[in-house]
């Protein structure tokens, strides 16, 4: 073969790789003219080639199609010179659809004029109904998404209003009875009186954590009230209370806070209570509840410690989760909520609060950055 | 957010003149790039985006203010007297120019005269009124922008390469078409098409120009024409660019028509 033959043979080459393509491919004026389209277009269209080189590329296009392409995609041309990966659909002679990719870039002469526009076409109908499927997906997911949302703040909202709407009729409840006490009562109105301000105070702690609940979930998380305090009275005091209640039960501290620390102490008490009146509660009544605490430059380190029956791994697991009560072992004393609200408080101060548990005892820690 | 931000307003040039210049649906102030520079040695150019394009804030796009032109004209009107423009002259392309007809007739003090490239105050045909589409085709472009979000978001941020002659462009193409929200692409799309300010054009008293492209989809002749009929007193140019954006395709005979309208209004003949 000599050169020439090779030469002929190259082009014939490139014109074969030019009409059969597996992309479409159009040469157009720089006003959209079809001035040469390929075999393939042609094939896709239901056209024969020659036909094409009258019409405009805009001819082919679908009407929002062709608004896209005079609004957008003929600026983009403009502006940079090319555009690609664009989703288009061209019309065949009979109205067909065929779903492609469209790429186009402008070919300049040495001054820069444009004289030719390039546009590769790409069929892409497997991949836009894989789109189309994946769209349906999404808008399906953000449909559950959305009532799922709305099922829950529903739930959220209506637990706060009720918490709210529980404090006024509790607080003239407490009130009434503050007022008959101070009355001549016989032996058996006292303790009636008794039991009726017993089950108020019991009644208004649960509101509190109901409150404390609702604001963790609504309010963006427990809020603190920082001051730098000295830790061991504030812990102390809050032992102190239930070692009162709980005469009979041996409560034993080892408190070892030097420091100062910045915290919200009514929010440190109310947690370290709740673990101590859960370890009395839960915790072997002959055992006793031990508490630890440990600070230094890094953070302070609280344990909460008690004997008796292990907590089952798969309680465990949920332990500070709302409304989560140990259903295994029966306690009549709460929602469920004290330990998420804890956890919470833990959060909020930056710290974590985790729990352990085996036969030899069941401990609360709670540990906070300095 | 002050609104030279929200609108991200840019004034160039120096002059006693003002000319205001406005980009319609699909793109933003980056269209205006080869004419606005040749009025700035004659007058101030403000140049912006419509809240939802370009380099706006998007974060103030309200689906409610923006459903109608009225919301657009607002802003216009809102842009103008932040930069106390008075007398000035406004181009509007494509929506843009049907915009700027409401917006002067809010504020009759701004502008002294209005240059209309490829307006239509309607784009659907409707009882001998020809607007170049049906309801129906409209429909389908709507539904078009909303299965195509691929080639919004893939236009929008083209990779750029093999473009050296372009590189001032790449930077502000890739950030200003990245931040055009598709949803509000779509928004945008529904606002301007299915919009009827046919008994807006009536009732201007101000000078007007029209720019008509030849084989203008979007505008047909007829259309360019109609807004002709309805402005008394106005002037229509039918130009040899073809296509619906002569700002870019043919910036020389834009400024050409421009400039001879503005002399011939300055000189009073």
């Amino acid at each position: 073969m000599n050169s020439q033959q090779a030469d002929d043979s190259l082009i014939d080459d490139f014109e074969d790789f030019f009409d059969r393509s597996l992309n479409g491919y159009v040469i157009a004026s720089p006003t959209g003219v079809i001035l040469r389209a390929n075999a393939r277009v042609g094939a896709w269209l239901g056209y024969n080639p020659e036909d094409l080189t009258k019409m405009n590329v805009t001819d082919l296009l679908s009407i929002g199609g062709k608004i896209f392409f005079e609004t957008h995609l003929r600026p983009l041309l403009h502006m940079q010179g090319m555009f690609d990966e664009v989703a288009l659909e061209l019309i065949g002679s009979h109205g067909k659809r065929l779903p492609v990719i469209a790429n186009a870039m402008e070919r300049k002469d040495e001054q820069g004029s444009v004289m030719f526009v390039r546009f590769t076409f790409f069929r892409a109908v497997d991949r836009r109904k894989y789109e189309q499927n994946l769209r349906e997906e999404r808008a399906q997911a953000v449909k559950g998404l959305r009532s799922e949302q709305e099922v829950s703040a529903l739930r959220e909202q209506f637990i706060a209003v009720l918490g709210h709407d529980l404090r006024n009729p509790l607080a003239s409840i407490d009130a009434g009875i503050r007022l008959l006490a101070k009355r001549p009562l016989d032996r058996r109105a006292v303790a009636i009186v008794d039991l009726v301000r017993s089950s108020t105070i019991r009644m208004a702690a649960l509101i509190d954590d109901i409150l404390d609940f609702a604001r963790g979930r609504l309010g963006g998380g427990i809020s603190l009230d920082l001051h730098p305090v000295l830790l061991e009275p504030v812990l102390l005091h809050a032992i102190e209370e239930l070692r009162i209640s709980n005469p009979d039960r041996q409560i034993k501290t080892q408190l070892d806070l030097p420091l100062p620390a910045l915290c919200d102490p009514g929010r440190l008490s109310q947690l370290v209570s709740n673990l101590v009146a859960n370890a009395l509660t839960h915790g072997a009544h002959d055992g006793p509840v031990s508490i630890t605490a440990t600070q230094n430059a890094s953070g302070f380190e609280l344990t909460v410690a008690n004997t008796g029956l292990p907590i089952p791994p798969s309680v465990l697991q949920n332990l500070f989760q709302p409304f989560k009560r140990e259903a295994e072992r029966a306690s009549h004393q709460g929602l469920g909520l004290g330990l998420y609200i804890c956890a919470q408080i833990a959060q909020a101060h930056g710290g974590t609060l985790s729990a352990s548990s085996d036969h030899a005892s069941t401990r609360f820690t709670l540990k906070l950055p300095a | 957010m002050g609104i030279l931000e929200r609108n991200n307003v840019s004034v160039y040039g120096e002059g006693p003149g003002t000319i205001m210049f406005a980009h319609g649906f699909g793109c933003d102030k980056a269209m205006w790039r080869y004419v606005s520079p040749a009025f700035e040695d004659q007058y101030k150019t403000v140049l912006f985006d419509n809240v939802g394009a370009g380099g706006s804030d998007l974060s103030a796009y309200s689906y409610e203010k923006y459903g109608s032109l009225e919301g657009y004209a607002d802003d216009i009107v809102e842009i103008g007297r932040e930069l106390a423009i008075k007398d000035a002259v406004f181009v509007g392309h494509s929506v843009s120019a049907m915009i700027g007809i409401i917006a002067a007739k809010k504020a009759r003090e701004m502008f002294k005269a209005l240059v209309l490239v490829g307006p239509s105050p309607c784009y659907i045909n409707d009882d001998g009124y020809v607007g170049g589409f049906t309801l129906p085709q409209m429909e389908e472009l709507l539904e078009f922008l909303d299965t195509n979000h691929l080639g919004w978001s893939a236009a929008m941020a083209p990779v750029i390469m093999g473009n050296p002659d372009r590189t001032e462009l790449v930077e502000e193409l890739t950030n200003s078409f990245c931040r055009t929200d598709p949803a509000i692409a779509k928004h945008f799309a529904h606002t301007t098409f299915l919009s009827d300010t046919r008994p807006e054009i009536s009732g201007i008293d101000i000078p007007v120009l029209v720019l008509q492209c030849s084989n203008d989809v979007i505008a047909p002749e007829a259309v360019g024409e109609y807004v002709h009929r309805n402005i008394p007193g106005s002037r229509l140019v039918v130009m040899k660019a073809t296509g619906h954006c002569p700002n870019l395709s043919a910036p020389e005979e834009t400024i050409a028509h421009i400039k001879e309208y503005l002399d011939e209004l300055s000189t009073g003949r």
